[in-house]
């Protein structure tokens, strides 16, 4: 009875019988060396010639083939001081008729006091939709819009920022409205409702999808203590008035607290003289800027479970990590792409993605900030493998501290990292952005140059010192998103389980 | 030789591929002059006689050239003639390369001449002149942008295939194929292949079986499946042995690829990736071998990750499972109901030989289309092209979907239970490029979401306080077929999806009733061309975006022609669009509804 499934399989299929198939496969074998002595018998006799002969090439393995160097000499912008500190970098770039403008200005949401919790996103959106002293909200988007000018702003985690993009012909009067928007804002009683509802609602449907859930619990253990660990409330959200926007704005909107970047088709000396015009009478702000507050403390391993019952887990852990203005950023990151950034041949993509197809996204990120960085692991799997799946992640992590590296794969991320190198310049406002970062970041303004040096010197013994420097399985969070009746393994074998609070306040 | 002789007469002309730039025909009486078939078309000869009736079709006198033969795929080329217009081809597989390279090299010369004459009244910004389009003898366009700002350079192979090409029963098909591209070719990925391909051959027919057995349901006999999976795993460990993993990937990164990766459509099936300029070689070895000799290494593992990947963006996400939802309700019958990740239950069931027909079917050059943006010399590239690609024999074209969608008669609702936040979406039936109507909606998507002083926008978001964002997409799922013109919006809360949805459809009629304003529209045409110029800046962008136009339009130029078309188009006709197409019958809602517990 056990074979009757073959049976009938095989007459269902005969045409793709695989006995079949499989005889045919050895006949096509035998044809083809004997095609391969005729070959050979020809090379021999037409050695000379066949040697130049292209399509002999073409077989070689990819591994093989050799290329001409890239002479290229990587640009640099110009960098200038305004009397009123507003810090300046210029590159021309004249293939197509646009500027760009992006600056950075020091704040942050890490700012805000607390109970004011969202406070510096919405004074980064009214400013540009809440007019200006010039124009009302109205008239300035219709303004940009005729013209497909877009200006942008906003205030993240640890800066704020200010963009413009616009047609070379249309930039003298876009620059003036782009000027007003960091200048003078308003702040429109009515836009600033209309952000604060938006946030409200953007609270109500925080819980929607699991990766939001999985990197805001992350989030608030990893900093928790610490301003960049604290969540917007509704409550909190109510309690914001046009006034604190206007004094947010005040405290940290001023030229020597700005670095602008600007690209495109313009003439450096013209384009000096525009900004100039349009900031120069713009007074020096005289309160310092306090520093931003590090967070530090790594945590004793604690497993946070968001119950919600979406038909896939969404692991997240994780902990804090080296700083980027640090030596051991160049080999950590080499670390990090070895153990899960740097794709197919990262190993926890290896392991758990291309071995047991336990799940399509998976690998590890770090981020290196200012004097602290984060490094983590994520993976998402069906209920039944969640278990499975952080064990493979907690054992990778745990064989790179105790075996570090080989020599194989240590080349394979150093010549990636290298040979992928040269994209940082295929922008010009690319490259803007990234020297007013740096600058921002206070590293050093050789850092890209120095960058692949910095790479190259890293060996194996870099890695496998840091990664027993900074990697803490043992002390890292764990957040699982999911639904846990239909875990293979209880959580609490992996800590103590705190179940995360997903109501609404 | 006999064997290979065949005859072809005028009735199956159709059939046979013609090579361009390669075939005279000479008629006799009037028509002695060469007869060269219509650009635009390089898979068929079309043969129409223009002459008026009662005169028959014209008698060939002389063929010079040759052809391919469809299912030979070999050169053929008349060697005689006879009368009522049969004509014998041979087999002309070894034909002298000598008048290749210099048809060739001629055909090449005049591009040139003509795109520097063309070059002159070209301004700018003339994106013409920037690009050059090409064939190989197989079927294949190039096109090819210089830009070279930067040593690197952006390479998009796009296949004119995609999950609406599926037959049925087999969703997924096409994505799955895509990622299965991922896992190496005979030279790529392995260590021996001759050893490797016997027990591939093994884990194919132990997972067929496996399938089979699983696929019974109650009936399923347990011992079997364990005895089955046990085998499967057996066989897969010992496949390790050959395999050399993700090589691809591998060589690639240790080359310093950026964006190395594919993404399936519902109507293409798009393969990227960025490379430092000097690299071009090693992306046509490996991409030419992937179109000519892959493997399907690692199957059941990865259908696996591809049901992780549905879980993850489909299951998990109340947007996308809205989506799949309204689109299956909008589509009755055309395979655009279909998802492009395919159903899980048909996922579930793939197999190496489904997919390998699939590929086979259509991986055809004829339905590829490369796009090389960035530092490239253009006559260098086409020779690697040439020499690469130009390898790999043509194929019979592929034939478009049968299936039409019926007329819907009468609106259709459906709600999607999620534990989420309501959301809303409106779709209404509509045709497709070339149609003036798509780009009618391409306005009127404009007019109605792009930007704070969009109609919708301003109204729903910062007049009346009703929604946090509101979208529209025109062309959803795909742009190869008659597709959807869809609204989505989310509420803001304690508005509902019925508040805002009656709001929409105000702003519909308005749009029938009185017409657009000319501010709105020079607001749209000014908005376009910066779109055109700031995509030049990218190169994968606008690689991405010629490739894109190129397979859907069927000619790239749909992008440089676009803004033209867009003028000519009267505020009348929108109103006129408007009043046709959005109607109430003609229109499929979908919202989201948390579930009551217990309810799902």
């Amino acid at each position: 009875m056990i074979m009757m499934p073959f049976i009938t399989f095989d007459n269902y299929n005969h045409r793709y019988s695989y006995r079949y198939r499989s005889c045919m496969h050895r006949l096509r074998y035998k044809s083809r060396f004997k095609s391969l002595w005729v070959l050979l018998i020809i090379i021999l006799l037409f050695l000379p010639s066949c040697i130049s002969n292209q399509t002999a090439k073409l077989d070689v393995h990819p591994s093989q083939l050799t290329y001409p160097p890239i002479v290229f000499t990587p640009p640099k912008p110009d960098r200038m001081v305004l009397p009123n500190g507003i810090v300046l970098y210029l590159m021309e770039d004249h293939e197509i008729p646009l500027i760009k403008i992006n600056a950075i200005i020091r704040t942050g949401s890490i700012y805000e006091s607390e109970g004011m919790t969202g406070i510096a996103e919405i004074t980064g959106t009214v400013m540009r939709t809440g007019g200006t002293k010039t124009w009302n909200p109205e008239e300035l988007d219709r303004k940009l819009e005729y013209m497909g000018a877009s200006i942008g702003t906003g205030i993240g985690l640890e800066s704020g920022s200010a963009s413009l993009s616009v047609l070379k012909k249309d930039f003298n009067e876009a620059i003036l409205i782009f000027a007003e928007i960091l200048r003078y804002p308003v702040f429109d009683p009515e836009k600033v409702e209309i952000a604060k509802m938006k946030m409200t609602e953007s609270i109500r449907r925080q819980n929607d999808e699991p990766i939001e859930i999985a990197s805001r619990e992350f989030k608030r253990r990893i900093y928790q203590g610490d301003p960049r660990g604290r969540m917007p409330t509704i409550e909190g959200i109510v309690r914001i008035t046009r006034n604190d926007l206007t004094e947010f704005h005040r405290a940290y909107y001023f030229p020597n607290n700005i670095i602008m970047g600007i690209s495109g088709d313009f003439e450096k000396d013209a384009m000096i003289d525009i900004i100039t015009r349009n900031f120069g009478d713009w007074e020096k702000g005289s309160q310092p800027i306090p520093a931003m507050p590090v967070p530090s403390r790594i945590d004793e391993r604690a497993l946070i479970y968001a119950e919600k019952p979406f038909p896939q887990s969404t692991i997240l852990l994780g902990h804090l990590c080296c700083p980027k203005n640090d030596p051991d950023y160049f080999p950590m990151e080499v670390l990090n792409f070895i153990l899960g950034s740097g794709g197919f041949n990262s190993r926890l993509m290896k392991e758990i993605r291309s071995d047991r197809g336990l799940a399509y996204s998976v690998g590890s990120f770090y981020r290196g900030a200012v004097d602290y960085g984060v490094f983590g692991a994520y993976a998402m799997t069906k209920p039944g493998t969640t278990g499975k799946v952080i064990d493979l992640i907690l054992e990778e992590i745990n064989r790179v501290i105790e075996e570090g590296i080989n020599t194989d794969e240590l080349d394979w991320a150093r010549d990636s990292i290298l040979n992928q190198f040269i994209f940082s310049f295929a922008s010009t406002s690319g490259l803007v952005n990234s020297y007013i970062s740096l600058e921002y970041n206070g590293l050093p303004d050789d850092y890209l140059e120095t960058y692949k040096c910095n790479i190259s010197n890293v060996s194996i013994d870099d890695v496998k010192r840091i990664a027993q420097k900074y990697l803490k399985p043992q002390r890292s969070t764990i957040v699982v998103v999911g639904n846990a009746q239909g875990f293979d393994k209880p959580l609490d074998c992996f800590g103590r389980v705190e179940e995360a609070d997903l109501n609404i306040y | 030789m006999k064997k290979d002789n065949f005859m072809i007469n005028k009735r199956s002309w159709p059939d046979i591929h013609w090579l361009p730039q390669r075939m005279k025909i000479y008629f006799h009486g009037k028509h002695t002059h060469p007869f060269t078939a219509p650009r635009g078309d390089e898979n068929r000869i079309y043969f129409r006689d223009k002459r008026p009736w009662p005169f028959g079709p014209p008698q060939i006198m002389k063929i010079e050239g040759y052809f391919r033969d469809k299912r030979s795929c070999h050169l053929v080329s008349p060697r005689s003639m006879k009368i009522n217009n049969e004509v014998y081809f041979r087999d002309k597989k070894k034909v002298g390369r000598a008048f290749t390279l210099v048809s060739q090299t001629l055909f090449i010369l005049l591009q040139l001449i003509f795109l520097l004459l063309s070059y002159k009244n070209a301004c700018a910004i003339d994106l013409e002149s920037k690009v050059i389009r090409r064939h190989l003898s197989n079927g294949m366009t190039v096109l090819i942008m210089e830009r070279h700002e930067t040593p690197v350079c952006s390479l998009y192979i796009r296949f004119k295939a995609g999950a609406v090409d599926e037959p049925s029963g087999e969703s997924g098909t096409a994505h799955f194929l895509e990622h299965l591209l991922f896992k190496g070719t005979k030279s790529i990925g392995t260590t021996d292949y001759m050893k490797e391909s016997i027990i591939l051959e093994k884990i194919e027919k132990a997972g067929k079986y496996l399938d089979w057995e699983r696929q019974k349901g109650d009936k399923m006999d347990p011992n079997r499946v364990e005895h089955l999976s046990k085998e499967l795993a057996a066989l897969q460990s010992e496949h390790k042995k050959y395999v050399i993993k993700d090589e691809m990937d591998l060589i690639y990164s240790q080359n310093g690829e950026k964006g190395f990766n594919a993404s399936t459509g519902m109507d293409l099936t798009t393969y990227t990736v960025s490379l430092p300029s000097n690299r071009i070689e090693l992306w046509a070895r490996i991409e030419s071998d992937r179109m000519m000799n892959p493997v399907f290494r690692e199957f059941y593992s990865e259908r696996d990750v591809v049901l992780e990947e549905r879980r993850q963006s489909y299951d998990s996400n109340p947007f996308r499972k809205l989506l799949e939802q309204f689109l299956a309700t909008a589509f009755l019958v055309h395979p655009y109901r279909n998802p492009i990740i395919g159903w899980e239950s048909e996922i579930e069931m793939l197999d190496p030989d489904k997919v390998m027909e699939f590929f086979r079917r259509h991986y055809a050059p004829s339905n590829v289309i490369v796009a090389a943006v960035g530092d490239i010399d253009p006559d260098r590239f086409m020779q690697l092209m040439e020499r690469y690609f130009g390898r790999i024999p043509p194929q019979p074209p592929v034939p478009p979907v049968i299936t039409k969608e019926p007329l819907q008669r009468g609106e259709r609702r459906i709600e999607v239970l999620f534990d989420a936040e309501p959301q809303l979406l409106i779709g209404f039936l509509k045709p497709t490029v070339p149609d003036r109507a798509d780009y009618i909606f391409d306005i009127i998507s404009s007019i109605l979401t792009d930007g704070r002083t969009s109609r919708l926008y301003k109204r729903m978001v910062i007049d009346e306080k009703l929604a946090v964002s509101v979208n529209t997409m025109n062309g959803v799922p795909g742009g190869r077929y008659p597709n959807i013109f869809m609204i989505s919006a989310t509420p803001l809360y304690p508005n509902t999806t019925e508040d805002i949805e009656r709001v929409i459809y105000e702003e519909l009629e308005r749009l029938k009733d009185e017409p657009v304003s000319d501010w709105e529209l020079g607001k749209i045409k000014n908005q376009i061309q910066v779109e055109i110029i700031s995509g030049l800046a990218s190169n994968p962008g606008m690689a991405d975006k010629l490739s894109y136009f190129e397979a859907i339009s069927g000619d790239w130029r749909y992008l440089s022609t676009y803004l033209d078309i867009i003028s000519t188009i009267t505020t009348g006709e929108i109103q006129d669009a408007a009043r046709k197409y959005f109607r109430k019958s003609q229109r499929t809602v979908a919202t989201l509804v948390k579930p009551e517990d217990g309810e799902i």
